[in-house]
């Protein structure tokens, strides 16, 4: 099991996790991207 | 009249309709968590002032323990070795009169860190987890040495930062309590080890980072809840006895007063987690009821908003009860496409395609964000949260999402085994399908029966990909139910550990 590792510096660790949840957002975009591909190929492919 | 008694009739089939797609709401209220989650960066409350060393709070860790000690081996070890100044952190072990060499082992670690480990011995034990850690948080809170308590699980590992990162918020004099992300960590991981770490990312890194979003937490993490000495004090220096939810019980009580209950997902620390089906189902009947007892409990706070707290937000009222009721939400759903399958077949394939396409949309969302979430665990998990809903319910929503190819398969299949494609096949089909909703509950019952027959061992994970991870903890939750209206003796079971927890 391993885990992400953060600097020992708090100030570094601070910059760190705040970019890990500023990525979430683009995570949840991709996401949802993934979704919109989904349909699509239903739409036009699968039905 | 004849008009009449038609309009009631049409009625009738729209309500049940409705009923179908109540089966729905579950999912709809986890994507909009999902939703959340994105929105995290903006309600993280992580600020520029909390990174001052000089600032650390004097933290107890208060640890309740019985019959642990292969477990308190490792894990007392590694709180010592947390990255946070030695003179502000010490550990408090409650041993509650265990039979094995704990105490033994507990001398041997005052002995190794003197003043710095604890052994706080109860002679009489056996009352469950609160009484023990009452027992721990009497002795903590005696002088003014402890300035937060964190109150944790013999088998937690915590990474080397994560009690200073929990600790950063305690800066926001309005925060009370603090909670980390709890990750699966067997260090040889079987199927359900896997499957509750899936669960755990889905349910922690996601579900309490969308709670910190509307400001309402709904548990504190048992094995990693810090509080500030005054929200203890608050709480009258004791946890509560009475049900077997005693972290959501704090947590509420906390957040009811007015104090803000923050998750730290970016604090990791891990635990050992059941692994079998017998184990899991013991664990969290133990949870579900809790749950239960404490949504009878405070009733009176869901969807009714206050100045003081975020508890009564409609989407956290959602989220809980949705959860909660889950197995409800099937049985209704399943039984109303029974029942238009009977009356009015056309309609119920309609309201029944409905229902899978959002439930299948909703499924490939939330999987591709837990896995983006935590690469760690999509590594270790991905399997079982492809299979979380088990490969019957996969297939129908494979059904519903490609329907061309995946008939032309069944077809074939059905022509193969000799039943032709009639429509009384396709009919029958149906049926099936509509009953799955519902009896899926009662198959991952039958997988805990078998289970606690005879080990399924291997076979058990298989067994599992059929019928679903999901559909055994809705089957659990159904458990919860039964149990609270027979009014069975509520019993601390407690889920043994072995001390497997292994971290890189």
């Amino acid at each position: 099991m391993t885990s992400h590792r953060a600097p020992d510096d708090p100030v570094d660790e601070l910059r760190h996790d705040r970019r890990r949840e500023k990525l979430l957002l683009w995570k949840g975009v991709l996401a949802a991207v993934v979704v919109a591909v989904v349909i699509v190929v239903r739409q036009l492919y699968l039905t | 009249m004849t008009d009449v008694l038609s309009w009631l009739a049409g009625l009738g089939l729209w309500v049940l309709a409705i009923l179908v797609l109540v089966g729905a709401i579950p999912n709809l209220v986890t994507v909009v968590q999902f939703v959340l989650l994105a929105l995290h960066r903006w309600r993280d409350h992580l600020d520029d002032d909390q990174v001052d060393l000089e600032e650390l709070p004097r933290v107890a860790v208060l640890v309740p323990a019985w019959n642990e000690a292969p477990v308190l081996r490792l894990s007392v070890d590694r709180m010592m070795a947390l990255d946070y100044p030695a003179d502000r952190l010490i550990v408090a072990v409650v041993d509650d009169a265990s039979t094995d060499e704990t105490p033994e082992l507990m001398a041997a670690k005052c002995a190794q860190y003197p003043g710095r480990v604890r052994h706080l011995r109860r002679e009489k034990g056996g009352q469950g987890k609160a009484h023990t850690l009452n027992h721990g948080l009497r002795e903590l809170l005696a002088d003014d040495w402890a300035e937060a308590v964190l109150i944790t699980d013999a088998d937690v590992v915590f990474e080397p930062t994560a009690i200073r990162r929990m600790t950063r918020h305690l800066t926001d004099p309005h925060v009370g309590a603090v909670t980390a992300f709890i990750k699966e960590a067997s260090g040889d991981p079987n199927w359900m080890n896997r499957y509750i770490g899936y669960e755990y990312t889905a349910a922690q890194a996601v579900g309490r980072r969308a709670q910190n979003v509307v400001g309402a937490q709904a548990c504190l993490a048992g094995g990693a809840q810090l509080h500030t000495r005054a929200n203890l004090d608050a709480l009258g220096g004791e946890i509560d006895t009475t049900t077997l939810a005693e972290d959501t019980v704090t947590t509420l009580l906390t957040q009811l007063d007015g104090r803000a209950v923050v998750f730290d997902g970016n604090a990791e620390c891990y635990a050992e987690e059941p692994a079998d089906i017998v184990g899991l189902w013991k664990q969290r009947l133990r949870w579900s009821r809790g749950n239960l007892q404490v949504g009878r409990r405070f009733k009176h706070v869901f969807f009714r908003p206050s100045r003081l707290h975020h508890l009564g937000n409609w989407w956290f009222g959602a989220m809980w009860w949705s959860t909660l009721l889950l197995p409800g939400f099937m049985v209704v759903s399943s039984a109303a496409l029974v029942t238009l399958w009977w009356l009015d077949a056309s309609r119920g394939r309609f309201v029944f395609d409905l229902l899978w396409i959002t439930n299948a949309l909703g499924f490939v969302f939330t999987t591709v964000s837990t896995l983006l979430v935590d690469r760690g665990v999509a590594r270790r998990s991905w399997r079982q949260g492809l299979a979380f809903p088990g490969l019957i319910s996969l297939f129908v929503m494979l059904w519903v999402l490609a329907p061309a190819p995946t008939r032309a398969v069944v077809r074939g299949v059905c022509e193969a085994l000799g039943w032709g494609w009639t429509p009384e096949v396709r009919h029958l089909l149906a049926l099936a399908a509509y009953l799955w909703i519902a009896v899926c509950m009662l198959a991952a019952w039958g997988l805990y029966r078998l289970d606690k027959l005879r080990t399924l061992g291997p076979v058990g994970g298989v067994l599992m990909f059929v019928v679903g991870y999901g559909p055994l903890l809705c089957a659990i939750t159904f458990a919860a139910y039964v149990a609270e209206a027979r009014g069975q003796a509520a019993t601390w079971d407690k889920t043994v550990k072995t001390g497997k927890v292994g971290v890189a």
